[in-house]
């Protein structure tokens, strides 16, 4: 438990110096939220689908997709900073502590889990003063999907972090991993809307594990829990977690070829 | 006396390459042993299998009497300083030993963090960011570090780059004055003048042991400094 504490404030500790990336993480879904969202409002119709039970503002729709995003964002980061502590030699200290090499990872997990949670709550606060408000049990309800979100996306930039060996290969990971990821999901338009104007589009979205990640958190935040997204997100956590694993086992060729 | 780190019989390879083959050595409790060698030798390989970082194809790697292939508690005993700085830049001084602690399960390290800072000449700066530490300091604290956990072992590769004479030999002198009081140290070096007559010295070469014995044994600086002749010649 010293050990998993320690790199909880230490993630805490990084990211309250790091002011700009702390800035950049709420800017990005707070330009989305009222630049984006006002020019799309206009565009896009939303019918009344779950778990609305009436009309809503497109700002309201997209919220849910925004708190995804701020965790995708940070999962990311939390990944890229992996890469670059193993470029510059700090890796080695978390990889030589004298716990299971699973404890180390999966405590790295939480705390990028938590810095996410931590994003998130800001950014809906700062939502709620521009009039974008939720019931206060659906806030409540969404701090565990937001964990768990957080657990399967940063799980995902575990696995990527063990897979890219330099750090100069990260900027294809935004290319090839985010903005798919986030543009081919529910998070900026439902799903009936591209099953009705690009189908081929939509089948991808149904099984984009980010499209469950962005549902999980928009039902819990109107108190409802939505099974398929939950099964969803445990599912590609455990999947993306074990490939980690593998990822950083000391024995396998090209976690050697890293720290040799 | 007991071995503190024995590797019996270790293979190992990066992709088709092999570093290691069929490689033993012992570490007596309380030894100082220098390992010398040229560049890719395996030295940093065999720090890295001793500290976990590498797990062996074949062969066994026991630390403290522990495995480390079955377990990972034998690292409490081992403090190692590594060739390139692990430092988090990001993070303060204290906040640098404290996160290490914490690795460590040290539950309340601060009167152990004070006594190393006063001991390497850091204190004062506790609160500095490591960012905006030279980089004798750095490597103090990379030593401080180290020796946080009281380690049984410690693991030292090329540790006083970049340290001023000074500071060099105090690190030289206050390893071997913990090796004397029972610490077994691996000191990874090319700078023969930082080994005492007594030191044991392994020269490595191609993955082997090409000799070993004490430093005054082997010839001292002048013939040791042969052994790299055609690879790379030692800085004296």
């Amino acid at each position: 438990m010293t050990c998993l504490k320690a790199i909880i404030i230490r993630e805490l500790l990084r990211f309250l110096h790091q002011r700009e990336r702390f800035l950049a993480a709420l800017v990005r879904p707070l330009v989305w939220l009222f630049i984006f969202g006002a020019g799309f409002r206009a565009a896009l119709g939303l019918s009344i689908i779950p778990p609305y039970e009436t009309y809503i503002r497109y700002e309201t729709y997209i919220v849910p997709g925004l708190c995804a995003m701020i965790v995708l964002f940070n999962a990311m980061q939390s990944s890229l900073s992996m890469v670059y502590d193993r470029e510059m030699g700090s890796m080695r200290l978390l990889l030589t502590a004298p716990v299971p090499r699973w404890w180390i990872l999966l405590a790295k997990l939480l705390a990028s889990a938590l810095v996410s949670a931590l994003q998130c709550v800001v950014f809906l606060a700062i939502a709620w003063v521009f009039d974008i408000r939720m019931q206060w049990g659906g806030y409540l309800a969404l701090l565990p999907a937001l964990f768990l979100v957080g657990l399967m996306l940063g799980a995902m930039g575990l696995f990527l972090s063990a897979m890219i060996s330099r750090l100069q290969n990260f900027a294809g990971v935004m290319n090839f991993v985010i903005f798919p990821m986030f543009f081919l999901s529910t998070a900026l338009y439902p799903l009936w809307r591209m099953q009705e104007n690009a189908p081929h589009i939509a089948a991808v979205v149904v099984w984009n594990p980010f499209t469950y990640a962005v549902e999980l958190i928009r039902f819990a935040l109107y108190q409802r829990l939505e099974p398929v997204a939950l099964l969803w997100v445990c599912v590609c956590t455990i999947g993306f977690f074990s490939l980690s694993l593998f990822g950083y086992d000391p024995k396998k060729p090209f976690s050697k070829a890293k720290v040799g | 006396m007991t071995d503190a780190v024995v590797l019996e019989n270790v293979d190992l390879s990066y992709g088709s390459r092999t570093v290691l083959s069929q490689f033993s050595l012992r570490l007596a409790e309380g030894s100082f042993t220098a390992l010398l060698g040229p560049n890719g030798a395996g030295k940093s390989t065999i720090f890295n299998l001793i500290a976990g970082l590498l797990l062996p194809d074949r062969g066994d790697v026991r630390v403290m009497g522990q495995s480390t292939t079955r377990t990972r508690a034998g690292l409490r005993d081992v403090g190692m300083v590594f060739q390139q700085s692990a430092l988090d830049l990001e993070l303060s001084v204290v906040q640098n030993l404290r996160y290490f602690a914490g690795l460590h399960g040290m539950k309340k390290p601060g009167d152990r963090i004070q006594k190393l800072l006063a001991q390497l000449g850091l204190e004062g700066r506790e609160r500095s960011s490591v960012r905006d530490l030279n980089g004798g300091h750095r490597r103090r604290l990379e030593i401080a570090r180290a020796l946080l956990p009281d380690p049984k072992i410690l693991l030292l590769d090329e540790p006083t780059t970049g340290l001023d004479p000074a500071s060099k030999q105090a690190i030289v002198d206050s390893v071997h004055a913990m090796s004397a009081r029972g610490v077994t140290v691996l000191w990874i070096t090319h700078l023969l003048d930082e080994l005492w007559p007594e030191d044991e010295v392994i020269v490595l070469q191609a993955g082997q042991i090409a000799s070993r014995g004490g430093f005054a044994e082997l010839g001292g600086a002048e013939k040791l400094s042969q052994h790299y002749a055609g690879h790379e010649r030692p800085q004296l």
